[in-house]
């Protein structure tokens, strides 16, 4: 709470310190420039280029108190901010620096006017690589970036913007804003959330060894107590001594169960090895099969795990164990929301190719091709409140004990930083679905693409009905390069035309279902009225409650749930036209 | 005398049922409670050693289920625990009915020996 106090405090001082100086630089300056001139025309114009205000209120030879007022109001204010703050000239030096900058920079009590930012910064005499003024000083404009200093042993969000003068760029406004703090903090926290996941694996992976060392024990207890003349003394022997047969069967028993263990420990060392964090194009498909392996010996087995991942996915540029770790504790949450830990996770991958429907439906999606993660499970869901805070930081609603809450916070991160976009979607006493989308790694040139090439393909006339035409333009595409012959259509009417004209062999119909004045399921029955033969597939959404029996009613043969997965649509159309000419595996 | 072995861990299984056939008993074997149970009304046992956690149907609900039918059968819950450990669920199968709890891993010769006592008093 108090972290959070103190970054909001930090922006308004920002926000308080970029306004104050732009109003240095748009009202004071040119005030003090203006009096300087009126007072003494006799000035030199080299001294009216000074970027310091004390330099050009010195060189006044009376300032008026309004004047002065202004100068000091600046002065306080400048040092007011808490950040560092430098105006430099065009060659960096600085001409004056902010109390915070003195500070900072000036420990040794020496004065840091006159002296390069980089000096000061970097301990260095050339330029610190990445360097924001000279991307400032080209694009005549203000930019910020994160910058490390190794010199100062801090990380800075810093900002700078142009001075101008004549239109010309005369030096810069530099001001550093101190995020160690917050960039350690994140550190921590990753770290902690992937402690707890690994705590959470280890006391489930503790009952598989305990079956394993009860397997090992038993085993070799059997063969010490049945072996002839071992038994103790005192003990009453149980049963018959051992057979030869037997005692191989014991010995077998105990390789078999030595192996298991070796596996769990790979499994182990797998999760828990230490990662750079260091992203690669990677395979996702395999990533998401082995955590699932691995939460099976975490997970009750009362809790049926259903994993789908079609052959062909493709890659996405990620770090493997923090992919891991997105899986596991999705699914870790998936099985807390199950009632006495019994119920459903699914875990799906696909590939799809989103549009401005995505774009809208998941926080401003970039149109592309994706691979998607979905993990479903039929517990006891979120409630609207919750789901608005769910990606908060520390924000829970397991007690005390059960978790620090961070750990949806923390896979938000992640999921950011892969470029990807996490969405929810929940219902009370249904259950939950987190959906992930990754952007997908275009194949290198020459790779031939797995998924295009183990596509079904077909000859036929598809007609395809939506009103959003980026998708009409993809899905046509798709489909012609999947060899059927497509009639686009931008809105039901024009499907209807297509159909009722009869000028054109139709042999399926796609359509949308939310379509404006006609939906999809209305279309589908107006057209399987007069067509009974015409199969149509409906494409909509989880949230637009299409029922199977409605959809069946209209003559709707498939219902595929949007975003619609290129491969699942080419699946459904040849198990739809599966006797037809033209249908090639 | 018969003995069910109920446990959805095939090695764990084996191993159960090679004690109980060394200590002399038949044995009948069930991969979890919805089995055992099916097992326990076709060829009833006269002691049941359960596993408790399992799917379909896990070992408490299968020892209470045991329980209401047969009142007079001697059970014993093993656990090698969950997420939380065995000590966690031994006490709720006690509760429920068992007659004794073991923790994986266990010795043989105690098992084997605590189910000829329950059988000898029974």
């Amino acid at each position: 709470m108090n972290e959070s106090f103190l970054i909001i405090a930090c922006l308004a001082l920002a926000a308080y310190a970029v306004c104050s100086i732009l109003y240095f630089v748009f009202r004071i300056r040119p005030a003090l420039l203006q009096g300087r001139v009126a007072a003494t025309e006799s000035e030199t114009a080299s001294a009216a280029t000074t970027s310091n205000p004390e330099e050009a209120a010195s060189a006044m030879p009376a300032t008026s108190p309004v004047l002065q007022r202004a100068l000091d109001e600046w002065q306080y204010t400048f040092d007011a901010i808490i950040d560092p703050v430098l105006i430099l000239d065009s060659e960096l030096r600085v001409v004056k620096g902010n109390r915070a900058a003195k500070q900072l920079l000036a420990a040794d009590g020496t004065a840091i006017e006159g002296k390069r930012c980089h000096q000061l910064f970097g301990g260095s005499e050339t330029i610190c690589p990445f360097c924001p003024m000279q991307t400032v000083r080209l694009e005549n404009k203000p930019l910020g970036q994160e910058m490390t200093h190794r010199f100062l042993g801090r990380t800075f969000s810093v900002s700078c913007s142009p001075l101008f003068e004549d239109g010309r760029i005369v030096g810069f406004v530099h001001s550093a804003k101190d995020i160690s703090h917050q960039r350690n903090l994140e550190k921590r926290l990753v770290h902690a959330h992937k402690l707890e996941s690994i705590a959470t694996l280890a006391g489930g992976i503790a009952h598989d060894f305990n079956n394993i060392l009860g397997a090992i024990l038993g085993n070799a207890d059997l063969l010490l107590y049945r072996l002839p003349g071992k038994e103790k003394e005192g003990e009453m022997p149980i049963g018959p001594p051992l057979k030869l047969e037997e005692i191989t069967e014991h010995i077998q028993a105990i390789r078999r169960a030595g192996t298991r263990a070796k596996d769990l420990v790979a499994q182990i060392l797998a999760f828990s090895r230490q990662s750079t964090h260091e992203r690669k194009d990677l395979m996702i498909a395999p990533v998401v099969k082995e955590s699932c392996r691995l939460l099976r010996s975490t997970l009750p087995a009362t809790i049926d795990i259903r994993v789908a991942v079609p052959e062909g996915i493709g890659k996405i540029h990620a770090d493997a164990s923090q992919i891991q770790q997105v899986v596991m504790h999705l699914c870790t949450n998936a099985a807390q929301a199950l009632p006495n830990n019994v119920g459903v996770i699914e875990v799906s991958l696909r590939e799809i190719e989103t549009g401005k429907a995505e774009q809208l439906r998941y926080h401003n999606l970039a149109p592309g091709r994706y691979i998607v993660l979905t993990i479903k499970d039929n517990g006891k869901g979120i409630a609207p409140e919750t789901l608005e805070r769910i990606f908060d930081p520390f924000f829970t609603t397991r007690d005390v004990g059960q978790g620090s809450g961070m750990g949806l916070a923390v896979l938000h991160g992640i999921v950011v930083a892969h470029d990807g976009v996490i969405d929810v979607a929940s219902e009370p006493g249904k259950g939950s679905v987190f959906t992930v989308f990754f952007p997908r790694v275009p194949d290198a040139p020459g790779e031939e693409d797995p998924l295009e090439k183990s596509l079904p393909r077909g000859t036929e006339t598809i007609l395809f009905v939506d009103d959003e035409e980026d998708i009409v333009g993809m899905r046509t595409r798709m489909l012609s390069h999947m060899g059927y012959r497509v009639l686009p259509a931008t809105s039901p009417e024009q499907a209807l035309d297509y159909v009722t004209k009869g000028e054109e062999r139709i042999d399926l119909l796609i359509t949308d279902h939310t379509m404006p004045r006609m939906t999809g399921l209305q279309l589908a029955a107006k057209i399987s009225a007069t067509h009974p033969e015409l199969p149509i597939i409906l494409c909509s959404g989880y949230s637009e409650a299409v029922t199977p029996e409605e959809a069946q009613q209209a003559g709707v043969r498939r219902f595929l749930a949007k975003p619609v997965d290129m491969r699942l649509m080419a699946i459904a159309i040849r198990e739809i036209l599966p006797n037809r000419e033209g249908g090639t595996p | 005398m018969r003995i069910l072995v109920i446990d959805d861990d095939d090695q764990m299984r084996t191993l159960l049922r090679q004690v109980m056939e060394w200590a002399g008993y038949e044995v009948v074997e069930a991969g979890d409670g919805r089995e055992g149970m099916q097992k326990q009304r076709k060829q009833p046992a006269d002691l049941v050693i359960t596993d408790l956690i399992m799917p379909e149907q896990e070992g408490l609900e299968t020892i209470s289920s045991l329980k209401k039918e047969y009142p007079a059968i001697k059970i014993i819950a093993i656990s090698g625990g969950g997420r939380i450990g065995p000590e966690a669920y031994l006490p709720a199968a006690q509760e429920l009915g068992a007659d004794m709890v073991f923790s994986k891993p266990f010795d043989v010769r105690e098992l084997a020996e605590a189910v000829k006592e329950l059988l000898d008093h029974a």
